[in-house]
C-alpha cells in the first residue's frame, strides 16, 4: 500500500506535489508543536494555596497541588490561637477544598491559615 | 484522541475560513485558467483573510452575534455566491505559462528549501511559542473579546485621570488608533468556528503559518516578475534561499510569530499580493486583476495602517520609475492604465469602499492626529533613518549586499534603455518588462529611502520598523542578482572577454566562497536567533492567579497588578475582557519619570501606606493588587489594611479589607 501511495504521490503535477508536501509538512510541525505546549501546559510546578470566597474567608480553602510531594499540613489560627489542623493528602494535579470548622468564635479579629508542603510554607490570612 | 480531534477542527477551520473563500473569489472575478495551482493555493489565504475581515464586518453592522452558526453559515453563503458567480464565467483558453512550473531536480530543491524553512522555524517556535509575549497578549485581549461578547469590539480604553484639585477618577473609555480590526477577525473566526483557546499556541501557529504563506508569495511573485526571463526558475529559487532558510527567524520572520507581530506579519502577505495583482494587471492589461489588487489594497487598510502607508509608496516610487523609464510611450502606458479604471466594476469597487469606510466601518487610525503624526519631519531619534551598517545588520548582510547589486543592476537596465543600440544588446539578455522592472525597483529604491533618508520623503515614524518591510523586495532583487552571477559564471559572453585576464578557477573559487558567505551568515544569523528551552511555570502561575482573580472579583471592582516582576501578566486582560485597561498596570518604572505621567499605579504597589496610596486606592476603586510575593509582598505583609486571598510560587493577591474602603 506504502509503495502504491509513493507511487501515486510521485506521478502528481508538480504543483500538486509541491502543495501536497508543504501541507504535509505544516500538519506535522503543527501537531508537534500543539503536542509540546500541551506537555508545558502540565509543567505547572508548585503549589497554591486560596479562600474559597474572599469575600466570606470563614468558609474554607482551597489547595492546588503540582508538585510531586503530596503530603500536605495546615493549622488555622484565629486571633493567633489554633483552632483547627490537621494532615491532607492531594495527589499532584490534584486540588482540595477544606472547609473552615470551628468558626463559632464571634470575637474572631484575625484568621490566618498556614499551610506546609514539603518544608515550604505558605499562608493566607485577613 | 482529544488531540487529534482538536488538529483536525484547526484545520478544517483553516480551510473553510482561510482558503476557500479565497479559493473560489479568484475562480468568480479571475477565472482559473491564468493561474497555476500553486498560485492559485497561495494566494487564496491572503484573499480570504481579506474577505473575512469585510464579512465580518458587515455582520457586525448588521448586528448578527458573531457566533459559531452566523460565521459558518456567512462564509458557506459567500463560497456559494462565488461558485455560482464561476459558473456564469465562461474561460478562454489557458494562460499560464508552462516555463513557471518546477519538476524533476528543480522541484526536489524547491522541496527541500520550503521544508528546511518550515523546520528552522518549528525550532525557533517549540521554545518560544508558549503564550507569555506581551504584544501577543494585548492583541488576543481584543480576540477573546470578540469570541466572548460575539460583536467586534470599539478600539478604546479607560485612562486614569488627574485633576486640577489634585484628585483622580477613572475616564470614560477613550479611543485607542493602536489596533486595526483586520488583525482580529480572522483568529476570531478561527477561534469561534474550531473553537481553539487563545491561551494557547493557536495564535502563533496562525501567525506561523502567515509566515510561510508570506515566504511562498514572494516566490510565486518572482517567478511572475521574471517569467520572460528563461532561467526564471532559477531566479526564484535564489529569492527562496533568501527568504525562507536563511534568516529565518529574526527581522520580521518566525520571531514576530512568536512575539504577537500580527500587523506587520499580515502586511508581509498583503503587500506582495496586492503587487502580484497590480502587477498583472497592467501587465496583462486585466481590469479583473486590477480589482483583485484594489480589493487587496483596502484589506491592507483595514488590517495594518503602516503596512498600508508603505505600499503606498511603493505604488508611488512604482509610477514614477514607470514614466521615466517610459518617457517615449507615456501616452499609451498612461491610456492603457486609464482604460482599466474606466472598468465599471473598478469604479463600483472605488465607490462601494468609500461608502464602507464612511458608513460602515471606519478604521480606527483614520484620524487627522494620526495622519499628520505619520507624516512631517522626523520628530525623534529613532525616526530619523538607520544608518547604512544598522540597515544592512537588520536586513542580513549577505541578503542587504546581494539584495543592493540586484537593485543596481535592475537601475542599470532601466538606464540601458537611453544607450545606443548595442549596448541595448545587453539589456537583452536580462529580459524584463517595464512593469516588472519599475515595481520591483520602486519596492526596493522606496523602502531603502524610507529607511536611510526618512527625511527627504516626510516619513515620520520609527526607522527600525519600516527596516523589517525591506526583506521581501531584497530576497527578490538578491535572488535577481544571484541567478545573474550563476548565468555569468557559467555562460556569457562577458565572461569569456574577461576569462582572458581571469583564470576560470578563480571565478569558480569566487563563486564558491560567496554561496559559501551566504550560507553562513543566514545559517548564522538562525542560530544566534535560538533561545534556550525557557521556564514557563511563572507563566502558569500568573494565569493560575489570573483565573482566581477573574472568578472573585466583582463587576465594579478594579484590580491592579505589576508588569515587571510578574511573568506574562498581559494576558491577565484575557481572563476578563472587560476594558483593554484592565487590570491597572504598575509599568516600567522609567515611564514614571515621563512628565505629566500618573503615579497613582505606581504608589500603590510600591508604598500602599502612604495617604496619597490610600487616596488612589479609594478614588479609583482599586480592591485587590496581583505582584511577585519575591519582589513586592512585603509592604503589604506589614499592613493592616490588606487580606492575603491567594498565593502561589511566583503571583500573591492582597485585597483591600472592606473595613478600610
Amino acid at each position: 500500500m506504502i509503495k502504491s501511495i509513493y507511487k501515486k504521490y510521485r506521478n502528481l503535477d508538480p504543483d500538486h506535489l509541491l502543495i501536497s508536501t508543504i501541507i504535509v509538512f505544516m500538519v506535522i510541525s503543527f501537531g508537534i508543536l500543539t503536542f509540546i505546549e500541551k506537555q508545558q501546559h502540565a509543567q505547572s510546578d508548585g503549589w497554591s494555596l486560596s479562600f474559597v470566597d474572599p469575600d466570606n474567608t470563614s468558609t474554607g480553602f482551597l489547595i492546588t497541588n503540582h508538585t510531586k510531594d503530596p503530603a500536605f499540613h495546615y493549622e488555622i489560627l484565629s486571633n493567633d490561637i489554633s483552632i483547627q489542623s490537621g494532615d491532607l493528602y492531594i495527589p499532584p494535579a490534584e486540588k482540595r477544598i477544606i472547609p473552615i470548622e470551628k468558626m463559632n468564635d464571634q470575637n474572631t479579629i484575625t484568621m490566618k491559615i498556614i499551610v506546609t508542603n514539603d518544608d515550604e510554607q505558605k499562608n493566607i490570612y485577613k | 484522541m482529544e488531540f487529534i480531534l482538536s488538529q483536525l477542527l484547526l484545520w478544517l477551520g483553516i480551510l473553510f475560513i482561510l482558503i476557500l473563500p479565497g479559493w473560489f473569489f479568484l475562480s468568480a472575478v479571475t477565472g482559473t485558467k491564468r493561474y497555476t495551482f500553486l498560485e492559485r493555493s497561495i494566494l487564496a489565504i491572503p484573499l480570504s483573510i481579506v474577505l473575512n475581515t469585510f464579512l465580518l464586518l458587515i455582520l457586525n453592522a448588521l448586528h448578527v452575534p458573531l457566533t459559531e452558526r452566523s460565521i459558518f453559515l456567512a462564509v458557506s453563503a459567500l463560497i456559494l455566491l462565488f461558485l455560482w458567480i464561476a459558473w456564469q464565467r465562461t474561460e478562454t483558453r489557458d494562460h499560464t505559462e508552462r516555463n513557471i512550473t518546477f519538476s524533476g531536480k528543480k522541484l526536489l530543491l524547491v522541496i527541500l528549501l520550503i521544508g528546511f524553512a518550515i523546520f528552522m522555524k518549528s525550532v525557533y517556535l517549540s521554545d518560544t511559542f508558549f503564550p507569555t509575549s506581551t504584544d501577543l497578549g494585548h492583541h488576543m485581549f481584543w480576540v477573546e473579546k470578540i469570541v466572548t461578547e460575539k460583536e467586534l469590539p470599539m478600539y478604546e480604553k479607560i485612562e486614569i485621570v488627574s485633576n486640577d484639585d489634585g484628585s483622580y477618577n477613572l475616564s470614560e473609555p477613550q479611543a485607542i488608533a493602536d489596533f486595526i480590526i483586520g488583525e482580529h477577525t480572522a483568529l476570531a473566526s478561527l477561534a469561534i468556528l474550531t473553537r481553539q483557546s487563545t491561551l494557547s499556541a493557536f495564535p502563533s501557529l496562525f501567525l506561523f503559518l502567515i509566515n510561510i504563506v508570506s515566504i511562498l508569495i514572494i516566490f510565486i511573485l518572482t517567478i511572475r516578475l521574471f517569467a520572460a526571463h528563461k532561467n526564471v526558475q532559477l531566479i526564484a529559487m535564489s529569492s527562496l534561499l533568501l527568504i525562507g532558510p536563511l534568516y529565518a527567524i529574526s527581522g520580521a520572520q518566525v520571531k514576530f510569530a512568536s512575539g504577537g507581530v500580527i500587523g506587520n506579519l499580515l502586511g508581509n502577505i498583503l503587500i506582495p499580493v496586492a503587487l502580484y495583482f497590480f502587477y498583472r494587471a497592467f501587465y496583462e492589461k486585466s481590469s479583473s486583476f486590477l480589482f483583485v489588487g484594489i480589493l487587496s489594497t483596502i484589506g491592507l487598510a483595514y488590517t495594518h495602517h503602516l503596512s498600508a502607508f508603505i505600499l503606498l509608496f511603493i505604488l508611488a516610487f512604482a509610477v514614477i520609475i514607470l514614466i521615466v523609464t517610459n518617457i517615449g510611450q507615456l501616452k499609451s502606458v498612461v491610456l492603457n492604465i486609464f482604460k482599466l479604471f474606466k472598468d465599471p466594476f473598478v469604479i463600483t469597487l472605488l465607490i462601494a469602499s468609500g461608502l464602507f469606510v464612511f458608513f460602515i466601518y471606519t478604521p480606527s487610525y483614520l484620524t487627522a492626529d494620526a495622519v499628520s503624526s505619520s507624516v512631517g519631519a522626523p520628530s525623534k531619534a529613532t525616526r530619523t533613518g538607520l544608518t547604512f551598517s544598522q540597515l544592512m545588520y537588520t536586513s542580513g548582510e549577505a541578503r542587504f549586499l546581494l539584495g543592493l547589486c540586484g537593485t543596481l543592476l535592475l537601475a542599470l537596465i532601466a538606464i540601458l534603455r537611453y544607450f545606443p543600440k548595442h549596448l541595448q544588446a545587453l539589456r537583452t539578455s536580462l529580459p524584463i518588462d517595464p512593469y516588472a522592472l519599475s515595481l520591483t525597483l520602486g519596492w526596493s529604491i522606496a523602502l531603502l529611502l524610507m529607511s536611510l533618508a526618512p527625511a527627504l520623503l516626510h516619513v515620520n515614524i520609527i526607522s527600525g520598523r519600516i527596516a523589517n518591510y525591506l526583506t521581501l523586495p531584497l530576497a527578490i532583487t538578491g535572488g535577481f542578482f544571484l541567478a545573474w552571477l550563476f548565468i555569468f559564471v557559467r555562460k556569457t559572453e562577458l565572461r569569456k572577454i574577461l576569462s582572458y585576464y581571469i583564470p576560470h578557477n578563480l571565478i569558480l573559487i569566487f563563486a564558491s566562497l560567496l554561496l559559501l558567505f551566504i550560507f553562513t551568515n543566514g545559517l548564522h544569523d538562525n542560530v544566534v536567533s535560538l533561545k534556550k528551552t525557557p521556564n514557563i511555570a511563572p507563566a502558569l502561575a500568573t494565569f493560575d492567579a489570573s483565573a482566581y482573580a477573574a472568578k472573585h472579583l466583582h463587576e465594579d471592582e478594579w484590580l491592579l497588578k505589576d508588569h515587571n516582576y510578574l511573568t506574562a501578566d498581559t494576558w491577565t486582560k484575557t481572563f476578563f475582557t472587560r476594558d483593554y485597561s484592565y487590570p491597572l498596570s504598575r509599568s516600567f518604572f522609567k515611564r514614571y519619570d515621563n512628565p505629566g505621567r500618573e503615579q497613582c499605579t505606581r504608589v500603590m504597589i510600591s508604598e500602599p501606606n502612604t495617604a496619597f496610596a490610600q487616596q488612589c486606592f479609594d478614588e479609583l476603586n482599586v480592591t485587590t493588587i496581583m505582584v511577585n510575593p519575591e519582589e513586592d509582598a512585603t509592604q503589604f505583609e506589614r499592613s493592616a489594611n490588606f487580606t492575603k486571598i491567594y498565593v502561589n510560587d511566583d503571583v500573591v493577591i492582597y485585597q483591600r479589607d472592606k473595613k478600610s474602603l
